[in-house]
């Protein structure tokens, strides 16, 4: 249907359009476009180029070395770590950030008093800084002196301090809480407005029809969020498959990787060992990932969305 | 060996009132450097800054508005980076065939640089120093390994080395002798569970973070005290060659430290994600006794927590030694400078006795050991704590690795190795072993 | 069977009540009966309906159905279905799940809810349109599937909340029709509001005229639109506005003289009960009871002069709008259609059709229907 409309839109627009006004958007388009090409194009470009080179520390000169640092890099363990908890971290963050996202947009959305306040105390964790909210969590995972433990010790739920951050099982789920707590509020923003131009008519239709709540939120609000729902997990997976603030400070990775997320492993590929030809391939083997993911998504969900 | 904050803050205000009211141009016709006015041409330099080390950034600042000042015909170009952001700067303009003519980079860098044959061979006879001036470890960090030549890649311009910093209220507590230093490791240890048990705080700040300089930095002088060395570093002379990282110095130091922290659990539960930064933090609230520590470190305690009772010995002594590890940085000259009067002016100046004193800012000392007796050297003195003692640790000095590979080896291998031991994955010998096969095969790529 | 009655329902909003959506209102609702609630935009019509639903709790009063009080009854448990003005179909369901959302959702079995839905879709000629989208739907189509979804549950209480409002004017007569014939085929008691006279006249058992959140008057069509009980709801109800226009009451003898502000005689009537001396009041007589000539004839009811100011083309007919000198502009049935601008005319109103309201509040004056009556003209119901 949507293709049909287009096509028949695009039929007439072509014949009646002169030559000029064909041409003319897409003059409009090309100082973007140029600069788009100079810092992404080019920088992509250059990444897939210096993957195919040793760039060696002993010696500023670079050997063309063909897929041997895509050999190495598959060949590393710590690779295979890594990838796993990327996958994890992006997985676990995304789906929770959209499940609090969505609880928190229904409460403030239902809220007849104090709306404003409640979505700008909600929202503090988005406004904090990365860093900052690092440095919190921290030390509130702090094992003897951090408010976690020492609440927990207190109340006798544990019986001694957790070093949730040192420990090898717990390390990357305690990271992946923080970025939760940091980035959950993008996702209650987006479904917030979302919600917002859900018709207040299909909920009284639903109610009246003999919906429950539970039914209604299923049949009529999910449905209509639907495409909201797809682009904020696209965004929020991005954004958290990119993270690398938060594993870098509190963790610096550790325990022996188990909190080492990708961006954080090419990071030290590039600027602790100095070795950007295999920062490059691992780069270019994470592009390859992620664009097959993206057109997964789009395919899957996207087609869902636009039929709705 | 102990200051008290009166004392403290008496000597600082004085100091930074002299450093204020005095006139910069007076200070130097007052030493060693006469400058060549009619210098002309280009000159580039890129340094890092020495923040939070407020002393230093005064002086660095100083500098160079001074330098340009007594060079009105040169055109003399600065850029000022933070610690971090140097070596990767350095590292893609190198690659890209420019940078500056001259760069100061700290010596855990010099030796990539140096065996990629970027820097510019350095006479020292040509600047009116010899290699008297230097203590020996510093000239090897701007050397070729095994080169037999000696030839200088750089020239030292700071020097210093770490110590034991401890709280005396905690010692006291523990019924310990609030002046006296553990003279061993094993001391540490015992003095570390004995405050354990006797206070709940932690006995000895251990710093063991993943991909961390702090990590290897710390425990470097362990593995040292006890005869284990990543190379032959404890050799002379060092061939860097031979891999020893798997001897049994390093299980020793390993074993001691998986007695801090899974036997005594004596230190603070979260040493395998604290750099030195959260070790410091928990020292300055009174809930570390013990930590390795620069002289910046100890000053920034004090004034940040005035009412910390500090006090400062050499690092303990190990069976086989006392260690440390050797640390400052280095001027280098880039390959193809085609101005090298305007470098070797620049040199001159940068290490003359008052000027290397007041660079080495609070947190490290002069390259050039003449500086130790210059009159900025004795205003130096009223703001340091503790100088004396860091003075006497430098002798003890051992240089970080000094391969191309360095940087994988000291932020990689050695906190992996401390990690797996710590969270009981393999047994320390297996550990070591494990990290010689990483050298060996970071050494073979 | 169900029988709606409300109860002095009022509804105020603001954190003080200082905003009256509807003031206290009694209306009983017999069961079976299609009443239709007209009043224009804002008038508090659709706040009625939310109550009565339940989707908006009233400030006063009960709602009764069927003897029980539902007042707080959960709008899921009072078996009401409502067609809402842009029809609320489910955006992301076809025409079949939408009309077998409420089914599902009484837990009604697979098979018993296909049937129903095919039949409500042959009822309604839905039948090939079962699996599109509503958005694939004309308005009309999404109408019936409106009507439909509310329909098959067949509710005790059917509301509808301006439900044609959204369709051009032939789709709209058509569809007015359509609900006429599926409340004869359905006959579930059925509230309907509406701005449009037009509707409520033809759809209705009874209408409830509304103004300002005020219940003015309810009663069958033909009582509404002869009988007037409020100015609002003459100047309100009728296909062309009813003249209305200020005059002063004059007593002649046993009768009352209208006259306009410029002392023209506008109509001899005689009252219930006794007028006070040189009373104002607001004169209503509709165009159809009105007519003109070149001038004026002898046969007993006063004649006004005015002057043509223009024709007003309405259909097939046409209406006269003729200026009183210093006083209204009078809209006249053109039953000869020979009128021209600028002509000079008399205009002659039908004592026995005129209405009188009190100017203050606005209450039809008492008129009783005989003064020199020109007998057998009585004008036909539009």
């Amino acid at each position: 249907m949507g293709a049909v409309r287009t096509a028949a839109y695009d039929g007439i627009h072509a014949r009646r359009a002169p030559l000029l006004s064909r041409v003319v958007p897409y003059v409009f388009v090309c100082p973007a476009l140029a600069l788009l090409l100079v810092v992404t194009a080019y920088p992509f470009a250059y990444s897939v180029y210096l993957s195919f080179f040793r760039t060696p520390s002993e010696s500023m000169r670079w050997t063309f070395t063909g897929l041997a640092n895509y050999r190495a890099v598959f060949a590393d363990p710590v690779f295979y770590r890594v990838v796993n908890n990327t996958v994890v971290w992006t997985a676990a963050s995304t789906l929770a950030d959209l499940v609090l996202g969505m609880i928190a947009a229904l409460a403030v959305n239902n809220l007849r008093v104090c709306r404003g306040p409640v979505r700008a105390a909600l929202l503090l964790p988005y406004v904090v800084g990365y860093v900052v909210a690092s440095y919190a969590w921290l030390w509130l995972y702090q094992g003897d002196y951090g408010l976690i433990d020492g609440t927990l010790t207190a109340w006798h739920v544990i019986a001694a301090p957790i070093p949730f951050l040192s420990s090898l099982a717990l390390a990357l789920p305690a990271l992946i809480l923080t970025n939760v707590w940091k980035t959950f509020p993008f996702a209650m923003l987006m479904l917030l407005a979302g919600l917002q131009t859900v018709p207040e008519q299909l909920v009284m239709a639903a109610r009246l029809d003999r919906a429950s709540s539970w039914r209604t939120f299923w049949e009529i609000t999910v449905p209509a969020l639907w495409p909201v729902l797809v682009v904020t997990a696209m965004l929020l997976a991005l954004q958290n498959f990119h993270s690398f603030t938060i594993p870098w400070i509190m963790t610096g990775g550790g325990p022996l990787h188990r909190s080492e997320i990708i961006a954080n492993y090419i990071y030290n590929q590039a600027f602790t060992q100095l070795d950007f030809g295999l920062a490059a391939a691992t780069s270019c083997i994470i592009s390859a990932l992620l664009l097959a993911f993206a057109v997964v998504y789009v395919r899957v969900l996207g087609r869902g969305a636009s039929a709705r | 060996m102990t200051m008290t904050r009166r004392a403290f803050v008496e000597a600082a205000g004085a100091a930074l009132a002299a450093v204020g009211t005095m006139p910069v141009r007076g200070w130097a016709a007052a030493g060693d450097y006469a400058p060549r006015r009619d210098l002309t041409g280009e000159l580039t330099v890129w340094d890092w800054s020495a923040a939070p080390d407020t002393y230093g950034v005064a002086q660095q600042q100083a500098f160079y508005h001074w330098f340009p000042e007594q060079h009105p015909k040169l055109r003399f170009r600065m850029t000022m980076y933070g610690y971090t952001d140097m070596l990767p700067k350095l590292e893609v303009s190198y690659r890209g065939g420019g940078g500056p003519d001259v760069a100061r980079t700290a010596i855990a860098w010099s030796s990539r640089f140096i065996a990629a044959d970027v820097f510019q061979p350095i006479d020292l006879a040509r600047l009116g120093l010899s290699a008297k001036n230097f203590w020996p470890q510093a000239l090897q960090t701007v050397q070729k390994p095994g080169d037999p030549s000696g030839t200088l890649y750089g020239i030292p311009s700071n020097n210093e080395a770490m110590m034991l910093v401890w709280n005396k209220a905690l010692f006291r507590a523990a019924g310990l002798d609030p002046a006296k230093t553990p003279d061993t490791w094993d001391d540490l240890a015992s003095y570390s569970k004995r405050i354990h048990d006797k206070t709940g705080q932690a006995g000895f700040g251990l710093v063991a973070k993943l991909n961390n300089g702090n990590t290897p930095f710390r425990f470097a002088p362990v593995m040292w005290a006890y005869g284990g060395s990543i190379f032959d570093e404890l050799a002379t002379p060092t061939t860097w060659k031979k891999v020893g990282i798997d001897g049994p110095g390093t299980v020793a130091a390993l074993d001691l430290y998986n007695r801090l922290f899974n036997v005594d659990k004596s230190v603070e539960p979260s040493a395998l994600n604290d750099a030195q930064a959260d070790v410091a933090t928990l020292f300055l609230g009174g809930k570390v006794a013990m930590m390795i520590a620069h002289p910046s470190d100890a000053a920034q305690a004090h004034s940040l927590n005035p009412s910390i009772e500090l006090a400062a010995g050499l690092l303990p002594r190990g069976p086989a030694r006392r260690a440390v590890v050797f640390g400052g940085s280095n001027i280098h000259v880039r390959k193809g400078a085609s101005n090298m009067d305007q470098v070797d002016e620049f040199l001159r100046a940068y290490e003359s006795p008052n000027w290397n004193a007041r660079l080495a800012g609070l947190g490290s000392n002069p390259a050039n050991r003449v500086a130790e007796h210059a009159p900025a050297q004795k205003e130096r003195d009223k703001l340091l704590l503790f100088n004396d003692v860091t003075f006497e640790m430098i002798q003890y000095g051992v240089n970080v690795p000094l391969v191309a590979q360095g940087a994988h080896i000291w932020n990689e291998t050695i906190p992996t190795m401390i990690q797996k031991v710590l969270l009981k994955q393999t047994s320390p010998q297996q550990a070591a072993a494990e990290a010689a096969a990483d050298v060996r095969q970071v050494m073979r790529a | 069977m169900a029988e709606l009655r409300l109860e002095g329902v009022g509804k105020r909003y603001g954190g003080r009540g200082e905003v009256v959506a509807l003031e206290p209102v009694d209306l009983a609702v017999r069961d079976g009966e299609f009443i239709t609630i007209l009043g224009p935009s804002g008038c508090g019509k659709t706040t009625m309906l939310h109550v009565i639903a339940g989707l908006v709790p009233p400030s006063t009063g009960s709602v009764w159905l069927d003897g029980t009080d539902i007042t707080d009854l959960d709008p899921r448990d009072r078996d009401m279905a409502m067609v809402f003005q842009n029809y609320a179909l489910y955006p992301a369901k076809t025409v079949r799940g939408n009309l077998e959302f409420p089914l599902r959702m009484r837990g009604v079995p697979r098979r018993e809810r296909a049937r129903r839905v095919e039949e409500m879709a042959h009822v309604l000629g839905l039948t090939p349109l079962l699996d599109r989208l509503p958005r694939q739907l004309s308005g009309g189509q999404q109408q019936r599937v409106a009507l439909g979804r509310a329909l098959i549950r067949r509710p005790r209480v059917f509301l509808m909340d301006e439900p044609l409002s959204n369709l051009d004017a032939k789709l709209r007569a058509q569809m007015r029709g359509e609900i006429k014939r599926l409340h004869r085929q359905f006959p579930i008691t059925t509230i309907y509001v509406t701005h449009d006279q037009a509707e409520a006249m033809a759809l209705s058992d009874r209408v409830a005229v509304m103004n300002r959140g005020v219940l003015v008057q309810v009663g069958p069509p033909a009582e509404i639109y002869h009988r007037p009980s409020h100015v609002f709801v003459a100047g309100f109800v009728g296909a062309v506005p009813m003249n209305l226009a200020r005059v002063r009451l004059h007593r002649v003898e046993d009768a009352v003289e209208c006259l306009f502000p410029g002392g023209q005689r506008a109509v001899r009537v005689r009252l219930d009960g006794t007028p006070p001396a040189d009373a104002a009041a607001v004169l209503g007589v509709r165009p159809q009871h009105a007519r003109w000539a070149a001038r004026p004839s002898d046969d007993g009811v006063p004649w006004i002069p005015a002057v043509v100011e223009d024709i007003d083309i309405v259909g097939e007919e046409s209406y006269v709008l003729a200026r009183v000198e210093h006083g209204p502009l009078l809209s006249v049935l053109d039953r000869a259609g020979t009128a021209a601008p600028g002509q000079s005319i008399a205009i002659a109103f039908e004592p026995a059709a005129v209405h009188l309201f009190d100017e203050a509040t606005g209450h039809a004056v008492p008129v009783e229907r005989v003064t020199a009556a020109r007998r057998g003209d009585s004008p036909a119901y539009p």
